[in-house]
């Protein structure tokens, strides 16, 4: 998947540029819950989906930065949390396992991944249009310590990266909302998959209060 | 994300999630219930033995300090074996030798398929028992036939043959289910018992206040007065809900323990096939309860078979 949009791209970069910008943004919400379909069919199956779409970041990761300019990435990673939301959701939820409680404090994680993913983006934005980020030293001149984000196309002499997958920069004024963020997100897929695997498997108690999944082996058997 | 209506979004976003909270609260189990508290549980146990039971003891048993059991016993027991001289006779049938014990309690347990866990089962529950002091049997009742498994029918065959054995307190379980908490004592209340509220197989929550199935106690006199239960329910699912709309029906309030002394554990195995057309069924629990069940219960029963550790009955349905 992430293969072929490239390749799109590629093979027509200049033609009718606003409408591949628009396919690009979409097909996530395609391609991402028609994968994750696919992958219930069968243990086989959903881990070569896994491993393909492990080896499709590689991939991405493998090409020259500027060219991972596609909003392809950040609607995948809007595609792929809402997916994981609705079938926690809608899915787990109904299995009426999960206590309230339980699912309040998912929600409150998510929350807060939210907003500081929100507020890494909005203050990212707010040094693309006043430029403040160039850092007290900042000369006109590009210096050796200085760097040139070919994305974003805003010059920092701090540290910063490029983030494809929330498409922005992470500069120092926003490093420690996307921290936070990232820090949330583990915590809330973390909450999230064990209560979900622990509804369709079969869990085991350990320390008396902690409970794992343990057999998972009927969780493909009703589709066969 | 260069948009205007960013904030929109995330309100949108925001109203959504508290939306979820408080609309779906039925699409969350429970954690906690009320329940029969410990210090309460023995003044509300139905005291009565079996008709014909006789005990040459001397002393009643006392059931205080098993209710304050606190020890979990490992599932591992079913893959042992019971330890010699243990004293169940024929049948299945088991009393304490040292005191007289207040409660009889018939164990039934529809059966089908499954020879492995019904051994693990027997040695898991004998060994269970020992801890309790009460007085019970287990039977075992077998569907020959090669019919989708009808748990309920089986249930009441079972439930008429410890009434004739003057049980006046029934047990129906599923041989999936192992107790864990000897505190969990197998006597009836004087309300009817959902036992198994607390299974790890759902989280140890209990996915919705209504359920009735798994492993539930009811006295003898209450289950024949409900007419047992539906004969109706061929295949997986439905007939315990069917139970509750009967207990309902008859304003029988249904009770638990605590969750941390109900707590079972259910034997992997994989689901059977689910039978069709349970929502019309369902739908008329009430109206089928006085034509449906022990008054209607009509089988073929193949042979019944005193084995040591369980009264084996085989029918065709």
């Amino acid at each position: 998947m992430v293969y072929s949009t490239l390749t799109i791209q590629d093979i027509f970069p200049h033609k009718s540029n606003s409408k591949k910008v628009d396919i690009d943004a979409i097909l996530p919400f395609i391609i991402v819950p028609f994968l994750l379909l696919i992958a219930t069919m069968s243990r086989t199956i959903t881990i070569i989906i896994m491993v393909v779409i492990g080896m499709g970041v590689l991939y991405v990761y493998s090409r020259p930065r500027q060219k991972n300019r596609s909003p392809f990435f950040f609607s995948w990673t809007i595609s792929s949390s809402i997916t994981m939301f609705l079938v926690f959701e809608i899915g787990i939820l109904g299995l009426l396992e999960v206590t309230q409680l339980e699912n309040f404090i998912f929600l409150l994680l998510l929350s807060c991944t939210c907003y500081f993913f929100y507020k890494m983006k909005s203050v990212a934005d707010f040094e693309l249009a006043t430029g403040s980020a160039k850092g007290k030293e900042y000369s006109p001149v590009l210096t050796s310590d200085s760097y040139y984000c070919q994305i974003c196309q805003i010059e920092v002499n701090e540290r910063y990266f490029h983030s494809i997958w929330w498409d922005c920069c992470v500069l120092r004024p926003n490093y420690i909302y996307f921290l936070a963020g990232q820090l949330f997100a583990f915590a809330t897929i973390l909450l999230g998959t064990n209560l979900g695997l622990t509804t369709v498997c079969q869990p085991f108690l350990i320390y008396g209060f902690i409970l794992l999944p343990e057999d998972c082996e009927d969780v493909y058997y009703e589709l066969e | 994300m260069r948009h205007p209506y960013r904030k929109k979004i995330i309100y949108c976003g925001l109203v959504i999630i508290i939306l979820i909270i408080f609309l779906h609260p039925d699409m969350n189990g429970h954690g906690t219930y009320d329940f029969i508290a410990k210090e309460d549980i023995l003044r509300n146990l139905h005291a009565e033995t079996a008709v014909n039971f006789t005990s040459t003891a001397v002393i009643d048993c006392e059931y205080y300090d098993i209710l304050w059991d606190d020890t979990t016993l490992s599932q591992s027991l079913v893959d042992g074996d019971l330890v010699e001289g243990h004293g169940i006779r024929e049948g299945g049938e088991y009393a304490p030798q040292e005191c007289k014990p207040k409660y009889s309690t018939a164990i039934i347990v529809p059966y089908r398929d499954r020879a492995e866990q019904l051994r693990g089962f027997l040695v898991y529950m004998h060994t269970f028992f020992r801890r309790q002091r009460i007085h019970y049997r287990i039977f075992v009742v077998e569907q020959v036939d090669s019919r989708l498994f009808n748990r309920a029918k089986l249930m009441n065959i079972g439930a008429v043959a410890a009434m004739k054995a003057g049980f006046p307190c029934l047990v129906l379980h599923d041989v999936d289910l192992l107790p864990l908490r000897p505190a969990n004592i197998y006597a009836c209340s004087k309300c009817p018992r959902h036992m198994s509220s607390s299974i790890n197989k759902f989280r140890f929550v209990l996915p919705y206040l209504t359920l009735f199935g798994g492993a539930i106690a009811i006295i003898s006199k209450q289950y024949k007065d409900i007419n047992g239960m539906s004969n109706e329910y061929f295949g997986w699912g439905g007939e315990d809900d069917d139970l509750y709309s009967r207990l309902e029906a008859s304003n029988l309030k249904v009770c638990r323990f605590e969750p941390e002394t109900s707590r079972y554990h259910m034997v992997p195995h994989r689901s059977t096939q689910k039978g069709e057309a349970k929502k019309k069924l369902l739908s008329s629990a009430k109206e089928r309860m006085l034509e449906d069940g022990l008054s209607s219960l009509q089988y073929v029963e193949v042979a019944t078979v005193l084995h040591p550790l369980f009264t084996h009955i085989m029918v065709d349905l």
